[in-house]
């Protein structure tokens, strides 16, 4: 009901125009004023289905399962924040170790072989076939070549 | 004459080396995330579509249409041997085709089950063949208020036809058209809800939202749960079905190829509805009812081939009008813009070879599944055992680099998430995310088609009722909604007595 709010009022600020020369608001008002109309509706309805019953269903299905979500969710915003600065292979193999090692724990082996794997084929299908341009950081397919040379 | 020339030039395009590698590629993808639980069609496309910048157009929607087309097949062999379906659309094989595997007939169950695809992708791609010339005519001479009047149909069938509640479907249809609107005006080139930002003042782009709310939605749900699927052991003989179960299952395989291809047409409808309609049209009319549910292979065959012809059905509105009927249509109508080609009429008539090329390399698509998925059931089970912690790691990478190589933009990856987030929370919640994702793709069009009525109607509304399409298409909607209202007060009414 808020998000309909503000979209009705933005509508208006944008511009309703008239109905012969509708404005950049017009369709936002349309869509705000259905969504306040049906939230509220919903609200009302969910409030007399709940009168008086208690409900018993857990918002999480395991005690702990708040953890893996939340962490995953963590391990996805960081990635986004340390990519440009770090380059392509690092936050992909940070990120792909966290997530075999620290939201459901593989060994250690098999966790560095496993993200080195997704992180090289990432490479090789993205970057060197598909010419998708990685950030790069310390690490990056030109300091790799120059090792090998 | 004509038909049969476009056939041919459709196989021209399709039977290319280049083209031939893709469409094979696709299925084998489909196939893939059809049979493993945690990614469906949908993400997995909107995955693939930045990989298809590199590619000529054609190419691009034949392997997008060959993962689409082999998630079907795929998801069929986790409902039977594990109980677990691999994609949406096969839920209700679970049903009857699990209990045929506990019988020892999981072999069958599999066969009957790629056949029955196979007949009903066929029957269905050459009936398309048979009306998209018609009905692409038919569409030039559809103006604005056509337009409008047919997507209002669209997103009040997709809100009808929604599994869980009509309100919330439409609640879900409201904000989807509201986030259509975030961008620049195309009528007065304004601003609107960019919040002085240039990345929203180009609009919010339906991929990252796309993967965001089916792609880590799906996953941040499945990792709530640490409980282990095991496959049932059984050996998968005799894939060939017999003379017997041939006769039990012809009917259902034509009126599954029927009903799916009506469903696929119709927006709302879409591959899930599909299998359901089909089965509990099966149960409706066989002469032992009481099977259903414990083996009977009527229940596999007709939802099976339900959910493939519904796929071919689905490119119909997409290709000839310019209309996606469901989500993974919005994203592949996405995919065609990208590659600067407009679905619709007039694509037939500018771009022939890509339109009867991306039909030939349907037909092409569906006898490579039948022979992917028979003799590779083997290999499929080995797939299936791989663990899931061992995959969402993977498919989560997938995604955040699939999802960062379209514009090469860290705030597309921050959008994901937010989105997978926000999908998190819907699922939770019991909303719907595929009438968002289609009022996102169409609440654009319908604003453009809906502005240009009224110019020319001068403002007067029941200028709708005056052009015959026009008014046949809004009718209908209004015929629905009413409907449905009247259906909820009754049942309200039923419950507080």
């Amino acid at each position: 009901m808020i998000l309909a709010l503000y979209v009705i009022v933005s509508g208006f600020r944008l511009g309703f125009g008239e109905w012969r020369e509708p404005g950049p608001g017009f369709i936002a008002v349309g869509s705000g004023c259905l969504l306040l109309f049906l939230s509220a509706l919903w609200f009302v309805m969910t409030l007399i289905k709940k009168w008086g019953i208690e409900t018993t269903k857990r918002f999480f299905i395991e005690s702990d399962s708040y953890k893996r979500v939340l962490l995953t969710l963590l391990s996805l915003i960081v990635f986004a924040l340390i990519l440009n600065k770090t380059g392509f292979i690092i936050s992909s193999l940070v990120l792909m170790i966290f997530l075999f090692k620290a939201i459901e724990s593989q060994r250690w082996k098999l966790t560095i072989l496993l993200a080195a794997i997704v992180t090289f084929c990432c490479v090789i299908i993205f970057q060197i076939w598909l010419q998708v341009q990685f950030p790069e950081g310390p690490i990056s397919i030109y300091t790799i070549k120059k090792w090998f040379r | 004459m004509v038909f049969f020339e476009n056939l041919v030039l459709g196989f021209s395009v399709a039977l290319t080396p280049t083209n031939l590698f893709f469409c094979f590629l696709g299925t084998l993808i489909g196939t893939l995330i059809g049979v493993l639980p945690g990614i469906g069609p949908l993400a997995t496309i909107s995955l693939l579509i930045p990989t298809t910048f590199y590619m000529p157009p054609a190419t691009g929607i034949i392997m997008l249409a060959g993962v689409y087309f082999g998630s079907m097949y795929g998801g069929s062999t986790t409902s039977i041997l594990v109980n677990v379906p691999g994609e949406s659309a096969s839920v209700v094989t679970c049903l009857d085709g699990y209990q045929m595997a506990r019988q020892g007939r999981a072999g069958p169950a599999l066969g009957i089950a790629a056949f029955g695809s196979f007949i009903a992708g066929t029957l269905g791609l050459i009936v398309l063949m048979l009306v998209a010339s018609s009905l692409a005519e038919f569409a030039l001479k559809m103006g604005p208020p056509e337009y409008f009047s047919l997507l209002i149909l669209g997103i009040i069938m997709t809100v009808y036809l929604a599994q869980g509640s009509m309100i919330k479907a439409l609640i879900m249809a409201a904000i989807g058209i509201f986030l259509g609107t975030i961008g620049t005006d195309s009528f007065t080139s304004q601003s609107r809800f960019a919040f002085g930002t240039l990345y929203l003042r180009n609009g919010i782009d339906i991929l990252p939202v796309v993967m965001g709310l089916f792609g880590i939605a799906e996953i941040l749900t499945n990792l709530e749960e640490t409980t282990r699927t095991e496959i049932f052991k059984t050996e998968i003989k005799h894939l060939f079905p017999t003379i017997q179960d041939w006769k039990d299952s012809i009917w259902p395989i034509l009126r599954g190829s029927l009903v799916g291809f009506f469903l696929g047409v119709i927006p709302g409808g879409g591959p899930v509805i599909s299998s359901f309609a089909s089965y509990v049209i099966e149960k409706k009319i066989s002469k032992y009812p009481e099977r259903f549910g414990k083996g009977a292979i009527e229940g596999v065959a007709g939802p099976e081939s339900a959910n493939n012809s519904c796929v071919s059905g689905a490119f119909i509105p997409l290709l000839t009008l310019g209309i996606p009927s469901t989500a993974v249509m919005a994203i592949i109508l996405s995919a065609l813009v990208v590659h600067g080609l407009r679905p619709g009429p007039l694509l037939l008539k500018n771009y022939p070879d890509v339109f009867w090329g991306i039909i030939a390399s349907m037909y092409i698509g569906n006898a490579m599944l039948l022979v992917l998925n028979l003799p590779l059931i083997g290999v499929w089970v080995q797939v299936l055992k791989v663990p899931y912690r061992i995959l969402f790691p993977i498919i989560l990478g997938l995604c955040m680099v699939g999802v960062y190589s379209m514009n090469n933009n860290v705030l597309d990856i921050g959008l994901m998430v937010f989105f997978g987030v926000t999908g998190y929370f819907l699922r939770k919640f019991d909303f719907e995310a595929a009438p968002l994702v289609l009022a996102v793709v169409i609440g654009p069009m319908m604003e453009d088609s809906l502005r240009q009525s009224l110019l020319i109607f001068r403002g007067n509304v029941f200028g709708f009722f005056h052009r015959p399409i026009a008014s046949a298409f809004l009718i209908f909607s209004f015929i629905l909604l009413a409907y449905s209202i009247v259906a909820w007060a009754r049942k309200k009414g039923r419950v507080y007595e």
